[in-house]
């Protein structure tokens, strides 16, 4: 029986950001999720942090959260945080009015939005269409919510979080109107185990209807998908905003070596619904099309879909847009009558430290340990010109750096990893400049139910070749290193390419297609993997 | 214009060279246009013909004519069914071609023997390399599995467990040896290396306890590109002990010894080979086709003969062009055969023994390798499709494609 | 080049025919250096791998590449940025800038001095260990006619006009190429123009000086430019020299004026063969076997070496085509001391087939190739245009 104060469902951002906020105010807290952390829509959104613009005009309350929460978090979470910068672009025919209306607004919620000169813009980013009339530049920047999410779990760790991924909430208990734990799954072992708390937070994104059934309270969420199409290399160097009201596919973001797309709108019945439809697709391309000229040029790696944990209070059935994307945090104890059970939903990546605040705040005064928090000051990792400069020069330069970026806030064990093996700066996905030590240094302390856990971690297999070489290097060197049985090859690295293949059905023409075809080569004619997977040589004789 | 060439080979991948070799082995004047290196680079080194039947659960396959057999009862546009009858020739001549330039294939012996995959597990093959086959590598016992420290696509462990597999019994060791390699190198890299004779001493020096006693060794195939016989049998000679080279990921070494073999014996027999050459177009007359031209440096060249082997290969070749988000074959504008629900958007897992749709596509053809219109009219009978160019396989789930490649490229060698 | 980023799908094709992946386990290859590299600097990382060094540009990379990739152009331009920012190498400043090189060279007193480090002796082992040169400048010999002495050669009157870009080791150094090319030019009609053009670039390309190597394409164009809008071609007997004006000058520095010109630029032999205006059977016999030696830039710029095809129709004559690869010294990365055994190792395989083939006559169109082609084996290299002038101008060789 495991006793903690508080336990967190759900570890995409806003789980994380919970337990982190929770670990640093001294409460004993765990979370929970029922597969690896950042499986969620944290790890399908488009990667913008918001400078607010896109709300402006809309909802004022919203980007004015937006623009404080940026400007926080690309000092507590500078590692994390690519602050590249966005333009609002007006394209010909979008509405006069309402670029005058946007204006105004930013200035009203303290956007700082500065008219470029049209030139000069068409010059540092030849790929936009000649047709723009105005140009604006915003504080927009591109955040890797992975790396975000891992740092957030990694510091609550460090300050006694408890974390359980692949675990799944069975059953929550309450006595009378009370909660008093849960009774939880390990999905690899099937060992099933209580938790006892005072409150349990549920944080499940999507799926926080469903939990919240679980504690017996109704909660209907309102799932909608958007859709994304990764591109294969930086179209641009900066956020690319449509200044119009906000609508399908207009912002293109800049996201490490890609270019994502996005998005659109559409309401589905599942919170698990990631497949985009054609329509979403055509709609994506035609759409970005009107601010990237040639978009049809462009070599697309994936398509893939995230779907928006959307709530109304009430059952005024408002959806899609037009309901609220400022978060809600539900305390049930005053609406259903059941305490110890907080919801916080709804929300944008962009102010996760402020929703984690919010719910941390409430549910430290419910049990009567409140101090405030710190988040807003504390950075996730403090940074060491020093020591991360001595490590970056260990890599091949150019590609090592990227290496030392994304491992701000494990660089000690990537320190260790050379240090056991000087080898280990080499590279193992070429085409996202990953090195074994970093994958090494990852790999050492998960559970490795699935190779996502290191891809997600260290962006292997998510370049342009999409795992054709580092899927089976990947997966050779965790067996040879005994992380991994030698039996386990052949399922391990087949669950990988899966999953990789889903993403590429889509926009399976031109170079993906002909990437597939090799891909194919590799694992079917090569290494027999679908016979592997068939048990085809598991004969005797 | 007088024709210069008889034949004009356009692609460099295995049926082109193989096409080109038989023509010129026929007397023929042949030019062989090449852009790239098709498939060389990612060949296992053994010839397969046929290892299973595109069918999500079907059994290994022990006698491929059989199997095709069988396969072609149900599937008869297989282009198996058009190749049988060059099977055992195409095979030999492949065979004696690379053995004159010291690339010795062990003979066809007709039903599929047993080759380690990089994995270690044994897979049916048609036609291997002698430094890729010891006849009862499956079932030796007191096996060393050799990798090497600064080479990161071979997975000691892995193929221990592969070839343990069924046998926990065996034994079967591994050892990583360091070369002494101040970073990671790649098989094209290493293959270079190992034919200096210093650096295969600190190997070979570091082997040889663990290789005494030992009835087999595995290593990846990295052992000598050009001088690879000479850097083999020096290797086995100072082991003492039956050696044998398994295949890895791409660069690989063994199809670029095919490749290295291929490409010296056309030239000695008079082949003009020419290099990043790409065939745009082509010109007709009532004979059929008449000629081909490429753009080289911005300049128009234009090749006429009288024969013509389009052996372009598929996506992974640059073989088609795309127009209208289609694929187009872009030299002849011959008819391309898409499957219906078209490419994108297909459902269906990755690894699926079934196959998939867009492998199959390609030019659809008769008995004699010429390609045909929808409803199976000859569109030109001086044209020979070979290759993955071909419509109606997959190669990747049948294990087939370099079996058509050598049968294909020598029947277009034969007719063109 | 944003597009060309993604025609790349990591086939390994190109690392596969590198000659110095083959025997240089230090470099990271032309796939690493340049689509992997190009696309991750889109990041804005700033470090650059130093093994963009030990490239040679060769150009086999782009002639592997089957989807038309610009391989060696990223690398080209990484190198660049590379260079840009690390000190300034005086070896290199003179390697690199080889008109400037070669005025010097050719000017007293320094002209006497030049055989310190030409030479075979002691003064020139010296001269080259202090300036980090490579022992195979000791090969580096003029032919003793001063330079661009084809500027001097009486011409034969012709109806029509074409110019000649000798390139500076014609014109610095082997000035008896030039005086052949105008040789044949005349014989075929032709009254050469001799503009005064400069480098065409390629060592500053190579050494990183992108900035001054465009500068010199600027103003090759203007020269040239103007010519060929008159309706003339342009020659080259210098494979380097055709390869930046018929593809570099367009694909590395974006220049759209290159594209009018790059139409119009011939090598010697292909522009013979345009003409028709040597029938080989028409020749005098040459009896004797020579093997000819494609130089890499010839190959990139997708010439079938006209020149092999000319001689292989002399009676008489055995002609051998070595396809040996890549010579290894690759302009002036063989005459850097560092790169001293990487060249030699390149080279081997094209040496041992000179030994194989055991010819009286090496023969290639590239001045570099043949230092190296004569370092390595001691045979005599000529310049095929050298060989033709003399056939036609005496009737025997």
């Amino acid at each position: 029986m495991l006793k903690y104060q508080v336990v967190v469902i759900g570890g995409g951002a806003t789980g994380s950001g919970v337990l982190r906020d929770l670990a640093l105010r001294g409460v004993k807290v765990a979370l929970v999720d029922k597969g690896d952390l950042c499986s969620g829509t944290s790890a399908r959104f488009h990667g913008l942090l918001h400078s607010g613009g896109r709300y402006a005009v809309n909802d004022l309350d919203a980007a004015r959260e937006c623009i404080t929460e940026n400007l926080i978090l690309k000092k507590v979470a500078w590692h994390c945080v690519e602050d590249c910068g966005g333009y609002f672009l007006q394209m010909e025919g979008d509405d006069d009015r309402y670029v005058q209306k946007w204006v105004e607004a930013c200035q009203a919620a303290g956007i700082e939005a500065v008219e470029t000169d049209r030139d000069a813009v068409l010059r540092e980013e030849p790929c936009l269409r000649k047709s723009l009339q105005r140009a604006f530049r915003v504080p927009d920047a591109a955040i890797d919510g992975f790396r975000l999410v891992y740092s957030n779990a990694r510091s609550a760790t460090r300050h006694g979080a408890g974390m359980y991924p692949y675990t799944a909430v069975k059953e929550i208990f309450r006595t009378g109107s009370r909660v008093t734990g849960l009774e939880v799954e390990n999905i690899l072992t099937g060992e099933r185990s209580r938790m006892e708390c005072e409150i349990v937070v549920n944080a499940g994104g999507a799926f926080a209807g469903s939990i919240a059934n679980l504690a017996g309270v109704d909660l209907t969420m309102l799932p909608n998908r958007g859709a994304m199409i990764v591109f294969n290399h930086r179209i641009a160097n900066k956020v690319l905003n449509r200044l119009r009201p906000p609508s399908d596919a207009d912002i293109f973001v800049p996201h490490n070596t890609t270019m994502i797309l996005g998005t659109t709108s559409v309401d589905v019945v599942k919170p698990d619904d990631y497949r985009p439809s054609r329509e979403e697709l055509d709609r994506l391309m035609t759409l970005g099309g009107e601010m990237v000229r040639d978009l049809g040029d462009y070599r697309p790696l994936r398509a893939y879909a995230g779907v928006r944990p959307l709530y109304s209070p009430g059952t005024s059935g408002a959806k899609g847009r037009a309901a609220t994307r400022n978060f809600v945090l539900i305390d049930h104890g005053r609406e259903d009558g059941l305490e110890g059970f907080v919801t916080i939903t709804g929300g944008k990546f962009t102010i996760y430290r402020l929703m984690s605040e919010k719910t941390a705040d409430l549910v430290t005064k419910k049990i009567g340990c409140y101090v405030p928090g710190s988040t807003s000051r504390e950075k996730l990792v403090e940074p060491d010109k020093m020591a991360t400069e001595r490590v970056r020069k260990t890599f091949v330069s150019g590609f090592g750096e990227l290496t030392v970026t994304r491992s701000a806030s494990n660089l000690d064990e990537v320190k260790a990893e050379l240090a056991r093996n000087p080898l280990s700066k080499d590279i193992l996905c070429e085409c996202e400049g990953v090195s074994m030590a970093e994958v090494m240094a990852s790999a050492r302390h998960l559970p490795l139910q699935s190779l996502g856990e290191v891809r997600r971690r260290t962006r292997m297999g998510t370049g342009t070749c999409q795992g054709v070489f580092c899927g089976v290097r990947t997966t050779g060197l965790l067996v040879e290193e005994g992380f991994l049985g030698p039996d386990k090859f052949g399922p391990f690295l087949a669950e990988f390419l899966e999953k990789r293949w889903r993403g590429q059905q889509a926009v399976l023409h031109g170079q993906q297609l002909a990437e597939a075809e090799l891909a194919l080569g590799v694992y079917s004619s090569l290494l027999c993997l679908e016979r592997i997977q068939y048990g085809a040589f598991n004969n005797e004789g | 214009m007088k024709a210069e060439y008889d034949v004009v080979v356009i692609g460099g991948g295995l049926s082109g060279y193989v096409a080109a070799a038989r023509a010129a082995e026929r007397g023929k004047r042949v030019l062989l246009l090449t852009d790239g290196l098709g498939s060389f680079p990612f060949l296992p080194g053994h010839i397969d013909v046929w290892g299973w039947a595109p069918l999500e659960k079907s059994p290994m396959v022990l006698d491929p004519v059989q199997g095709i057999g069988e396969y072609l009862r149900s599937q008869p546009d297989h282009p198996w069914g058009r190749l049988l009858d060059v099977l055992k020739e195409s095979m030999e001549f492949f065979r004696t071609v690379c053995g004159s330039q010291g690339l010795v294939y062990n003979p066809a012996a007709g039903r599929n023997i047993m080759v380690p995959t990089p994995l270690g597990m044994a897979r049916p093959a048609f036609m291997a390399p002698e430094s890729q086959y010891v006849p009862g590598w499956d079932a030796a016992d007191k096996v060393l599995v050799v990798g090497l420290a600064e080479y990161k696509d071979f997975f000691p462990l892995a193929v221990a467990q592969g070839i343990a597999g069924s046998r926990p019994a065996r034994d079967v060791r591994t050892l990583t040896v360091s070369l002494g390699l101040p970073r990671h190198v790649d098989s094209f890299t290493l293959a270079g290396y190992l034919e200096r004779d210093e650096c295969r001493e600190v190997f070979l020096n570091r082997v040889a306890d663990a290789a005494d006693g030992r009835s087999l060794i595995l290593v990846p195939a990295v052992f000598g590109l050009e001088a690879a016989a000479k850097v083999l049998s020096s290797v086995k000679e100072s082991l003492g002990v039956p050696l044998m080279e398994v295949s890895t990921l791409p660069p690989s070494v063994p199809g670029l010894r095919i490749y290295a073999a291929l490409r010296r014996w056309v030239m000695s027999r008079g082949v003009t080979v020419t290099a990043n050459v790409r065939v745009n177009g082509a010109w007709f007359s009532n004979n059929g086709c008449a000629g081909v031209t490429a753009c080289i440096s911005g300049r128009e060249h234009k090749f006429a003969a009288s024969s013509f082997v389009l052996a372009t290969g598929s996506f992974v070749s640059s073989g088609y062009s795309w127009q209208g988000g289609q694929p187009v074959e872009p030299v002849m504008g011959l008819p391309v055969t898409l499957p219906r629900e078209g490419i994108e958007g297909v459902d269906g897992p990755f690894l699926d023994g079934k196959g998939k749709d867009f492998m199959r596509v390609g030019i659809e053809v008769d008995d004699n390798l010429n390609p045909t219109g929808p409803s199976g009219e000859v569109i030109c009978k001086n044209v020979f499709i070979t290759g993955s160019k071909l419509a109606g396989y997959d190669f990747s789930v049948e294990k087939s494609g370099t079996g058509i490649a050598v049968a294909s490229g020598y029947k277009a060698g034969n007719l063109a | 080049m944003s597009i060309d980023l993604d025609q790349c799908v990591k086939c390994t094709t190109c690392l596969s025919q590198c000659p110095v992946g083959a025997v240089n386990v230090l470099f990271d290859g032309p796939k690493r250096l340049g689509p992997d590299l190009a696309r991750i600097k889109r990041t804005g990382s700033e470090d650059y791998p130093a093994s963009l060094k030990l490239c040679s540009n060769c150009k086999n990379c782009d002639l592997a590449c089957p989807f038309g990739v610009g391989i060696s152009r990223m690398i080209n331009l990484a190198r660049g940025s590379y260079l840009e920012n690390r000190s300034f190498r005086l070896r290199d400043f003179f390697l690199a800038n080889v008109e400037l090189t070669g005025k010097l060279i050719n000017t007293f007193p320094l002209n006497k001095m030049a055989g310190y480090f030409t030479g075979d002796g002691f003064p020139a082992r010296i001269g080259q260990r202090l300036f980090g040169l490579s022992p195979t400048v000791a090969f580096f010999r003029g032919d003793g006619q001063g330079p661009a002495s084809f500027r001097k050669a009486r011409q034969r009157p012709g109806q029509k006009r074409v110019v000649y870009f000798p390139g500076c080791y014609a014109h610095f150094f082997e000035p008896r190429i030039g005086v052949a090319a105008v040789r044949i030019l005349n014989h075929l009609g032709y009254r050469v123009e001799l503009p005064d053009v400069h480098c065409c670039g390629l060592p500053q390309v190579t050494n990183g000086f992108l900035a001054a190597a465009r500068e010199k394409a600027v103003e090759n164009l203007s020269l040239l430019g103007p010519l060929v809008e008159k309706g003339l071609d342009i020659v080259t007997t210098c494979p380097s020299c055709g390869l930046m004006l018929r593809k570099e000058y367009a694909e590395l520095f974006g220049l759209e004026e290159a594209g009018v010109v790059a139409a119009h630029v011939w090598d010697l032999f292909e522009f013979i063969g345009r003409d028709a205006g040597v029938d080989s059977g028409s020749l005098p016999a040459i009896h004797g076997r020579f093997a000819y030696h494609a130089p890499c830039h010839l190959r990139a710029t997708g010439t079938r070496s006209a020149a092999l095809a000319l001689f292989s129709g002399l009676a008489g004559l055995e002609m051998v085509d070595l396809d040996g690869g890549c010579c290894g010294l690759s302009g002036s990365y063989g005459f850097k001391a560092e790169n001293y055994a990487t060249a030699t190792a390149v080279g081997r395989k094209l040496f041992d087939r000179v030994q194989e083939v055991r010819p009286d006559k090496v023969l290639t169109e590239c001045g570099t190739c043949k230092i190296q082609i004569m370092a390595a084996t001691g045979l005599t290299v000529e310049h095929p245009a050298c060989v033709l002038a003399e056939l036609l101008v005496r009737g025997t060789v």
